[in-house]
């Protein structure tokens, strides 16, 4: 087990290698000049000359890529171009809110989600089933901007439930409060799509097992199919549910970008966006990188889990 | 795995989850209320803003959003009245040399800077000498990308005892009082920005009435009011900042009251705003958008061509149904308030048959192809993408057709700069705001032929009775010459129509009935001055 784990680890270093370099070459292949952008339409040639001197962008690119790259490894993501600020502590600051968000959204499509499959699973072709499959493929086809949109317009706007911008009172220095009623609008709109897909997934998982010949045996020996379908088939269910809540995880965080722009909420979503039409190098390469690094982990996550859920996979891997 | 484990995961997941969301939580008292209607009166004023500002350092803000929060912590040395006219701010009195190369200017007395320092004649010279001298020790810590471009006639600043400072030009220079009413020009703390270096950008210190209490980037920026203003005591309590980057929702928060006022809302919510009882001003400025042209090249060599495109946009109707309102039609580069503006040139009334008779004596009776470039967005370019369409569909009309190339911003500014011969560019857009007022800051960098590219006259527009008038006008103290040789030029750019002229924005701002006292500045409404402003 541990030179599996020792293994994929290991396997994890030439991936960021690529994602490093693939976001380098990437951002200095798209055309746009940071310098155009930071010193405006005003800009002389000599200033512009004189900033992307100061910038380092004259140099050639493996150049760059080798001083960033070991500014990295010592924790420097360097100096943002647009905000006049260290990227490090910004790009943190902004993957705290953007965890909040998204771990708002897990709780909730998790919960949400696993319940309504579990009960549409074990009411299979049940009204109750049709009910859920037709709210989890709604949720599914849904865009997730109309859906926000039509949350502010009635949680926020028509019945005053919920605040629809950003995570505190404005002004204040913010509450546990606060945070969690700025929070559920975000949340629930984040945790439509992948709720949809758990309780899609589970419905599933309950059904196989709940035909499986053990379950139908307990059932045989007295116990009630819905304590058969829980004690029993969910058990068994859990493995290919545990791997979509990992792989949900990734989508939580990578995919809040248009949640983030909806509410305004100050995540790295929304810091990603800016950078990018601001051409600020240095923030998009700092947020780009935390972002990578928390998909490959939370995949190697899921590959640690899966051989504890499932032995088979341990001794093919 | 035995089921203890499985659990195990699922648990440790589910709280892993739970405590980030309880570690995000932060600082934990406050006395505000959480309702959602959070916009409170209790003389904290919320604004929504365009996007949050990049610096609190004035040198070196290139942009409109961070100049909304610079307007209340800084000062320059002379302003504007709401006539258009230069009053008194941190200097009191200013006189010039008879050659016009050296101006004198009195400090206002007993002014400090937010943390307590006085203001003195050395705060001025460091404030200006740091954006030209890379000699002086502040230089390190730019870039200043508008120094050269405002003050870059400057040859040295001097203090003159206890309360005296003097420019020295290097040439006579007419906009150079009106060049200082700008905010790369505002006054800054030598001894605060040299303390804290790069990172003042971050904090600023001025002697306006509002100083920063707190930023949190992307989230909301707060000013406290400065104990030591010189004029009348700030009013509010705070000022919050918030960046709410889509138009749509600023017209949202706004109805929700989670903030009091907010920048530029979406032009087509303005009727949602008002029937929901809020207040909504508005007041054209010294703005210019129009459509470029490479004179270089056929068919826009062609003054009648230019003409003709000209007369084939209803300008009327663009800012009617397109800017709901937002901006005023334009014939000549400088908007109705500016010096210079003519009001008796060509206004280019919507007129296709006309359009299409100039362009058959242009020999091209059945029209041209060309194409547009148009950025998706980008600073004073109000709404870029629908104003190309519907141009395009006038132009139709007269057998022009034009081919709309969309780009982002940043590689737009990077064509545009490049000029149109080296870009290979045919039409595009672009917009122009004169934060100094002055004609000279539009006339001479967008269409003197010594700013042909790398200079901002990318079309190439030439004529040597235009250069001439703008030379004069540089070199002629008195306002009222300036103005008629200023009003030539724009009768001879109208003529030449080296642009298509379309319109001169509006600065919009929307407020709830709470916010007493606000109004926009005629003379340059693009910035909020919350000087005299409070709560109900």
């Amino acid at each position: 087990m541990a030179q599996f784990l020792i293994r994929r680890f290991l396997l994890l270093i030439p991936v960021m290698f690529g994602v490093t370099v693939l976001i380098f070459l990437a951002l200095h292949l798209a055309p746009g000049n940071p310098a155009q952008l930071l010193l405006g339409p005003m800009a002389t040639p000599s200033q512009l000359h004189a900033i992307t001197v100061q910038l380092g962008l004259n140099q050639p690119w493996p150049v760059q890529y080798s001083k960033w790259v070991i500014d990295l490894l010592r924790g420097n993501m360097g100096q943002s171009i647009q905000l006049h600020e260290a990227v490090t502590p910004l790009v943190f600051a902004k993957l705290k809110n953007t965890l909040i968000l998204a771990s708002g959204a897990f709780v909730l499509s998790s919960v949400v989600g696993i319940s309504v499959g579990v009960i549409a699973g074990i009411k299979e072709n049940s009204w109750i089933d049709v009910m859920a499959n037709v709210a989890s493929f709604t949720g599914l086809s849904v865009p997730v901007f109309w859906l926000g949109l039509v949350a502010i317009l009635i949680f926020g706007l028509k019945l005053h439930w919920f605040p629809v911008t950003g995570m505190y009172a404005l002004g204040t220095s913010g509450s546990l409060g606060q945070l969690l009623s700025h929070l559920v609008l975000p949340a629930a709109t984040l945790a439509v799509a992948p709720g949809a897909v758990i309780a899609q997934l589970t419905r599933v998982a309950i059904i196989e097992e709940r035909h499986q010949l053990y379950v139908r045996t307990a059932i045989a020996k007295g116990l009630s199919v819905n304590k058969a379908a829980v004690r029993h088939a969910l058990r068994n269910a859990w493995i290919p549910i545990v791997t979509t809540l990992g792989l949900e995880v990734n989508y939580l965080i990578g995919g809040d970008v248009l949640v983030e722009n909806i509410f305004n909420w100050p995540g790295i979503g929304q810091l990603l966006v800016q950078s990018v039409l601001a051409r600020d190098y240095p923030t998009i390469l700092g947020a780009s990188v935390v972002l990578a690094t928390i998909f490959v982990l939370v995949n190697f996550a899921i590959d640690a889990v899966y051989p504890l859920i499932d032995p088979r996979v341990k001794a093919n891997g | 795995m035995d089921v203890k484990t499985k659990s195990r995961v699922i648990v440790m997941a589910t709280i892993l989850s739970l405590s980030l969301l309880a570690a995000g939580c932060g600082s934990t008292s406050t006395t505000s209320s959480s309702s959602p209607s959070g916009g409170t009166s209790n003389g904290k004023l919320i604004i929504g803003y365009e996007a949050d500002a990049t610096s609190l350092d004035p040198g070196q803000v290139t942009d409109i959003n961070s100049g909304q929060v610079l307007n209340q912590m800084y000062d320059t040395l002379v302003q504007y009245n709401s006539q258009g006219q230069l009053i008194p701010d941190l200097a009191t009195s200013w006189s010039s040399s008879p050659n016009h190369l050296q101006y004198t200017f009195t400090l206002r007395k007993g002014v400090r800077f937010s943390n307590g320092d006085p203001l003195t004649p050395a705060s001025v010279v460091y404030s200006f000498e740091r954006m030209l001298n890379p000699q002086n020790p502040g230089y390190k810590y730019g870039p200043y990308p508008f120094g050269a471009f405002f003050y870059g006639d400057i040859s040295n600043v001097t203090a003159d005892g206890n309360d005296k400072v003097i420019f020295s030009l290097k040439q006579p220079e007419a906009s150079f009082l009106q060049s200082l009413t700008v905010l790369t020009g505002a006054i800054v703390d030598p001894k605060v920005a040299l303390q804290d270096g790069k990172t003042f950008s971050l904090h600023g210190a001025g002697t306006g009435p509002y100083m920063l209490e707190s930023w949190q980037r992307g989230q909301q920026l707060v000013l406290k009011p400065n104990p030591y203003y010189w004029g009348p005591k700030p009013q509010l309590s705070k000022v919050v900042f918030v960046p709410i980057v889509q138009s749509s929702e600023r017209a949202t928060d706004l109805e929700s009251g989670s903030v009091n006022m907010v920048v530029n809302p979406a032009p087509v919510d303005l009727s949602q705003i008002r029937a929901a009882g809020d207040v909504v001003q508005m007041q054209a400025g010294p703005h210019i958008w129009w459509i470029g042209m490479n004179l270089l090249q056929a068919p826009f060599s062609s003054v009648k061509v230019r003409q003709a495109l000209n007369y084939a946009i209803n300008r009327t109707a663009i800012t009617k149904n397109i800017l709901y309102g937002t901006g005023i039609p334009a014939d000549q580069p400088l908007s109705p308030d500016q010096m210079g503006y003519n009001p008796h040139v060509n206004p280019y009334h919507y007129n296709p048959q006309k359009a299409k008779q100039l362009l058959a004596e242009a020999g091209y009776p059945n029209g041209f192809t060309a194409t547009l470039l148009v950025p998706t967005s980008g600073s004073g370019m109000q709404n870029p993408v629908s104003m190309a369409t519907a141009i395009q569909g006038e132009l139709a009309q007269i057998g022009v057709k034009i081919n709309i190339e969309q780009i982002d911003w940043g590689t737009f500014l990077n064509k545009i700069a490049e000029g149109a011969k080296a870009a290979n560019l045919q039409m595009w857009e672009l917009s122009w705001m004169d934060s100094a007022v002055d004609p000279s800051l539009v006339l001479n960098p967008l269409l003197a032929s010594s700013s042909w590219p790398p200079g901002f006259n990318t079309g190439f527009y030439k004529d040597p009775r235009v250069d001439a008038l703008l030379q004069e006008a540089e070199l002629t103290p008195s306002d009222s010459e300036r103005a008629k040789l200023y009003q030539e030029a724009e009768a001879l750019i109208n003529h030449d129509a080296p642009w298509i002229f379309v319109d001169h924005a509006k600065a919009v701002v929307a407020y709830s009935p709470s916010v007493k006292g606000f109004h926009l500045n005629p003379t340059f409404p693009f910035y909020i001055n919350l000087r005299g402003v409070s709560m109900k």
